[in-house]
């Protein structure tokens, strides 16, 4: 490790202090996190987004649980940053690529919940710790807590900026805008018909955008966190003056440099040994030490010389006040400048039981990724593969609204026309055809809206039809229509003879159920 | 009360017929304006008053003659000023020196077709003169009440621009008005063969009505009329014209919504367009068709829509496509 090309100040700072440095580092180097940010996660939306495009709150919990993930980019960038090598986007992928993805398994699986992510994460991804190593490691990391604080806070920021900016973009739209009432859009997202409301996918991209916006500041402090933990444990600080003390030395002209020995020397062994004592904690890290150019004899001299210097050994009584505290007040005094502490007990308890009930929810929504993906496969010649030929898929998906006697739940729409027709069910025949060629004009990707009346439909159905398909919606709406408004009679030879072009038209199975039709 | 049956397929042929050859002669006359004149043979089909609105230019008053002048009958015009009264507009009783009598002078309103021009620069009072007529289709002079000829049709035109010095129309007057049609500017080609055609050897600028015909007589108009209003409607399709009202009364941007008459302005609009598309029935298409020309001038947006620069149109618009059509 390279501490002279450090860009922060080394100094022992309290835990406040280092988020403090970590949320200046996030606004220096906010754009290039933010781009890795969304760069990491794109990617990986997208892939999902094809499987679960359905489910907006599973995509959602996916991108939310594969946080670590891009997160670990940040950290890695900003590893590398911070001691002067700001490297482009794409090299920081393959860099981080080649090195951390077997490390990574871990944070996104069962290390995903914890409220020490942030300080936990440095130490394990850029220090490779495993097993016990890593646990003795981040018990003498942890320090004050701050960790848990940390994730505490940015999670309640996300929340602010998520349920904060929509509602922001309420309150500005004036309330009765026609055809855009923005609370509704707003509450939907929360309603029983939440899956497919339009306004979902608007609040999913808003967390998404406060999940980009938080995570450089949660990296960051968390990072910045490690550094002055390390800091404090192996005096990178004294380090750091007395490697620029020594270079100094070295590149000093000889002469002046022995006559200032008598009063430099103190401080180069010092630093050797403090260097030699850091080195040993920090190899881990940066797979180096700076080299000792003193012999042991010549050092243990020259210790002894400087132990017998005026400045060790002297001895100077110095009085001075001590609160004790007052007369009614026994017991240790509690420490005003330490920073709170989180009641371990009862966060820790509540930290287990979220653990393992969101393990158990990880689990169930694993089930159910599971079954999305089945039924993804299902929908796949939907997606583009080619139109499902219909008489051999005979599943509850094509919804037919057609309010008819109960029959069959799977049955060929001429067959069930026909059948309707003989139970002298005329204009019910009459509805069932128009109905069955709209929806699956509408399967195939015809825009109609509920409020589509017949000759809309028809209007519509010119684009997508062929002439001849076309033809004999026409003639059914037109014999509907004198049937349903006019109350008139149809000949039924007129009836029969549209049942039977419509056994040469492409057919779908027909699923009836109560309800509007599009 | 039971309904009249309905007409036979020809008269229903007949009507259309003569109702679409008044569309040709009207169209020859007043070009671009092809959806107004239709709403304005469906409204003369249903027998309803219509307001015309458009700025000076569009066509208003030339449009209101090439209608009278096709569809033949008395024809009178008054012009809305501030200083106009009510008996300019209804008539009213003089002496007769000779005969020592009050004689009754009628008004311009007995008529068949009466054009109201600018009706909105005249004072309320002098506006509601006209209410009776038009609701009751009577008019009572010194007491004496006198009904007006049918068929009778008040085609009435405003500025939207230029409130100065006029008076808008109570919403209780405009409720009498079947349609309200806004004519808006033709586009570039047909502004072109606009110009052309009345400049085509004309001398000034007098209304050109040479093209129109009188194609059919008041009696004509009148058995049309009743054979509009015995067209079939569908439970299920005036089901739908009372959701598209009542849906007026919460929807975002209206404070306040038609009231029952539009259902009921709506399907008589709805049944003149159905004849004049030559069907004996009435279908969701044709309500869907004349809804915002029965309902535009029935609602009123809020405030802060109106400062946002939406019209009623955009607002019904937006209601149209959301109230669901009638599936049978």
């Amino acid at each position: 490790m390279e501490l002279e090309r450090i860009a922060a100040k080394l100094r022992p700072r309290t835990g406040w202090e280092s988020i403090d440095l970590g949320f200046a580092l996030a606004r220096r180097w906010f754009l290039p996190l933010w781009a890795l940010w969304w760069i990491t996660a794109a990617p990986t939306g997208i892939a999902a987004l094809i499987w679960l495009h359905d489910h907006a709150f599973l995509w959602l919990l996916l991108i939310w649980w594969l946080k670590p993930m891009f997160e670990a980019t940040l950290l890695f960038w900003l590893s590398r940053a911070l001691f002067g090598e700001c490297l482009s986007p794409s090299r920081a992928l393959e860099q981080f690529g080649r090195a951390f993805p077997r490390r990574l398994w871990p944070q996104i699986l069962w290390r995903r919940i914890g409220f020490t992510r942030c300080l936990s994460m440095p130490a394990t991804l850029l220090e490779n710790l495993h097993g016990s190593a890593r646990r003795r490691r981040l018990a003498v990391l942890e320090g004050q807590g701050l960790a848990s604080w940390l994730t505490l806070i940015c999670a309640h920021l996300e929340a602010v900026l998520w349920i904060g900016a929509p509602l922001t973009l309420v309150l500005l739209i004036p309330g009765a805008l026609p055809g855009f009432d923005a609370g509704e859009l707003l509450l939907e997202q929360f309603g029983p018909d939440a899956g497919e409301a339009p306004g979902v996918w608007l609040g999913i991209a808003v967390m998404l955008l406060a999940m980009s916006v938080i995570a450089p500041f949660y990296v960051a402090a968390g990072f910045a966190l490690y550094l002055g933990r390390r800091t404090e444990l192996e005096a990178w600080d004294l380090e750091l003056v007395f490697r620029r003390v020594a270079s100094a030395e070295r590149a000093a002209p000889t002469a002046p440099r022995r006559a200032a020995r008598g009063s430099r020397t103190p401080v180069l062994v010092l630093a050797c040994a403090i260097g030699l004592g850091a080195s040993g904690d920090t190899a881990s890290a940066d797979g180096g030490a700076p080299t000792d150019p003193t012999a042991p004899d010549e050092a243990r001299a020259i210790i002894t010389e400087v132990l017998a210097h005026g400045d060790f050994g002297a001895t100077r009584t110095e009085s001075v006040w001590v609160y004790v505290g007052g007369d009614n007040e026994d017991g240790e005094q509690p420490d005003d400048t330490a920073p709170p502490r989180l009641p371990s007990d009862w966060i820790v308890a509540i930290a287990t039981a979220l653990k393992w009930s969101l393990a158990a929810g990880a689990a169930a929504v694993m089930l159910i990724l599971l079954q999305g993906l089945r039924q993804g496969r299902a929908a796949l010649p939907r997606l583009g593969r080619g139109k499902r030929s219909g008489a051999g898929l005979c599943t509850e998906t094509p919804t037919r609204t057609v309010t008819s006697p109960p029959q069959s739940h799977c049955e060929p729409m001429p067959a069930a026309a026909a059948r309707l027709l003989a139970a002298g069910d005329t204009r019910g025949a009459l509805a069932l055809m128009y109905r069955t060629r709209i929806e699956s004009l509408h399967a195939a990707g015809l825009p109609l809206r509920p409020s589509a009346t017949e000759a809309e439909c028809l209007a519509a159905a010119a684009a997508l039809a062929q002439p001849a398909e076309h033809d004999w919606l026409a003639r059914v709406v037109a014999l509907r229509q004198a049937v349903a408004y006019a109350h008139a009679p149809v000949e039924r030879t007129a009836v029969e003879a549209l049942i039977a072009t419509a056994t040469t038209l492409p057919q779908e199975p027909v699923v009836l159920s109560k309800g509007p039709a599009a | 009360m039971t309904s009249p049956p309905p007409p036979s397929p020809d008269i229903i042929e007949a009507a259309a017929a003569r109702l679409q050859a008044l569309e040709r002669q009207i169209a020859g006359a007043v070009l671009g304006q092809g959806q107004v004149i239709r709403e304005l043979i469906a409204a003369a089909a249903a027998a309803g008053h219509v307001l015309l609105e458009g700025l000076p230019g569009v066509g208003k008053t030339l449009l209101v003659r090439a209608m009278a002048k096709a569809v033949g009958g008395h024809y009178a015009r008054i012009q809305f000023t501030p200083d106009l009264m009510p008996g300019d507009v209804t008539g009213h009783a003089v002496f007769d020196l000779r005969s020592e009598q009050f004689h009754i002078r009628r008004g311009p309103i007995f008529c068949n077709i009466l054009l109201g021009d600018e009706i909105n620069r005249a004072p309320a009072k002098t506006q509601s003169a006209m209410l009776e007529a038009m609701q009751e289709q009577q008019v009572t002079i010194e007491g004496e009440a006198l009904a007006l000829e049918p068929p009778f049709l008040v085609l009435a035109t405003q500025n939207p621009i230029e409130h100065e010095g006029t008076y808008p129309l109570p919403r209780a007057q405009l409720d009498r008005f079947l349609i309200k049609s806004v004519m808006g500017y033709p586009d570039g080609a047909e502004e072109s063969a606009i110009v052309r055609q009345i400049t085509a050897g004309a001398v000034g600028d007098r209304l050109d009505l040479s093209r129109v015909q009188p194609i059919m007589g008041p009696d004509d108009l009148l058995a049309i009329q009743t054979a509009a209003a015995a067209l079939t409607v569908d439970d299920s399709v005036l089901d739908y014209a009372v959701r598209l009202v009542r849906a007026t009364r919460d929807w975002p941007g209206i404070e306040h919504g038609a009231g029952p008459r539009a259902g009921i302005a709506l399907i008589r609009a709805a049944r003149g367009h159905a004849l004049l598309a030559g069907n004996g029935y009435v279908i969701p298409d044709d309500v869907k068709r004349v809804a915002a020309a029965v309902l535009r001038h029935r609602i009123k947006p809020t405030a802060d829509v109106e400062i946002e620069g939406f019209d009623p149109d955009q607002l019904l618009a937006g209601l149209l496509a959301d109230v669901p059509a009638p599936r049978v």
